[in-house]
């Protein structure tokens, strides 16, 4: 039986990368994903869960996220002042930030791992990510930042652009 | 792999979904614009049902309603809605109908052929009431979107020729709420004074000025050309 118990005596669960990497965590972080919870219940998530379609680099990431979010999240610790909240939502507010302030490739990444893995908070906080990265710029800038090549005709652009000027009436 | 169009080409489209739905509406012009792929998108259903879902969580479900204006597709309903909630400023239920008879008229202003005036006003009216609205509410919402789609038609000749029609369309003595809105008709003639003063002959601006005066007097002086 490889139910480990952590150190605060919570259970432990493992899961497994595509390129085979161990990662354990508590079960109240693995839990932020619906699929593992699923698994969970039904289980099936002993001695260990396989995910082959994260890659070691991106589950790594993914565990931090889930780590520090189950760590702060409301009432883990038994506290439940309205200062400590307050302060415990800065914190992952932070977290999440500097979290997710990285190159598009990963950023992508993490997000199907998220989509897959069915962690809304992580794929809100991608989603919301790529939209500002999107915010305020020009098509052409939007091409730049992603490297997408303009397959349009300068014909086709204006078309589709006088068909999606409606929220441009001045109402 | 590198991918021909960047990391970006691998999300499914209902995350791009996801991320379209999180940028301003005035963006969304811009974003058709980056390739076919995501021009595609908007022409799609899924992210015009996830933007209502989105942006008025209670419009899903509402049920289709009688009268001769449609519903149409998702993004049309999408469309309505953003009118609604700019044109009529309830701070409640948004009334999706009132931007989809925007629309309607929007279309039928910029057909070659016009029906009269007094058929679209009277179409307008007909929906309001089929769906429960009174006389006067729907006279008055109905002019107000008269103004609002008068407002945002493109300055240019075929405008020109649009507002000295309606300007100069004769009067049939309709009963209430039928009848034909002052409002609006102020609205017509201060466009025309102004906005395309320019496009008048001679002629034609002391015909107009004259029907102008023949309903509205004292004319104010800007429409006068001081």
């Amino acid at each position: 039986m490889a139910a480990a118990e952590g150190s605060d005596g919570g259970k432990m669960i493992v899961l497994i990368s595509a390129d085979g990497q161990r990662f354990e965590l508590p079960e109240a972080a693995a839990k932020l994903s619906q699929i593992v919870l699923y698994m969970i219940e039904d289980g099936c998530c002993y001695p260990s869960i396989p995910l082959p379609k994260v890659d070691g680099v991106i589950l790594a990431k993914i565990v931090e996220y889930c780590n520090k979010h189950a760590a702060l999240s409301s009432g883990a610790d038994g506290s439940s002042d309205a200062a400590s909240e307050r302060s415990k939502e800065r914190e992952l507010k932070i977290f999440d930030a500097e979290f997710i302030d990285v190159d598009v490739t990963t950023l992508f990444d993490v997000m199907m791992a998220a989509n897959y893995l069915n962690i809304k908070g992580l794929l809100d906080l991608a989603c919301q990510r790529t939209a500002d990265l999107i915010k305020g710029k020009s098509p052409e800038q939007i091409r730049q930042t992603f490297g997408i090549k303009n397959d349009f005709t300068p014909e086709e652009e204006a078309a589709i652009r006088k068909e999606n000027a409606w929220a441009f009436d001045n109402i | 792999m590198a991918d021909r169009n960047g990391p970006i080409s691998r999300l499914p489209e209902h995350l791009l979904v996801e991320i379209f739905i999180r940028l301003p509406i005035c963006e969304w012009v811009q974003i058709s614009c980056v390739n076919k792929h995501w021009a595609s998108i908007f022409q799609g259903e899924c992210m015009w049902q996830t933007a209502i879902a989105r942006n008025w969580p209670s419009a899903g479900f509402r049920k289709r309603w009688p009268g001769p204006i449609p519903r149409g597709s998702a993004r049309r309903r999408f469309q309505a809605l953003y009118v609604s909630e700019k044109l009529v400023l309830s701070g409640g239920d948004i009334d999706e109908l009132v931007g989809h008879t925007y629309l309607y008229l929007k279309e039928q202003l910029e057909r070659p052929t016009i029906p009269p005036s007094s058929i679209l006003h009277g179409t307008i009216i007909d929906q309001f009431i089929a769906c429960g609205r009174t006389g006067e509410k729907a006279h008055e919402l109905a002019s107000k979107i008269w103004i609002a789609v008068i407002d945002n038609l493109e300055e240019n000749q075929r405008t020109f020729l649009l507002l000295k029609h309606l300007a100069q369309e004769g009067e049939f003595f309709l009963p209430f709420p039928y009848s034909r809105s002052y409002k609006v008709l102020w609205r017509v003639f201060d466009k025309l004074f102004t906005d395309f003063r320019d496009c008048f002959n001679r002629m034609d601006y002391h015909d107009a000025l004259a029907g102008a005066k023949s309903r509205f007097q004292p004319v104010p002086s800007t429409w006068l050309g001081h």
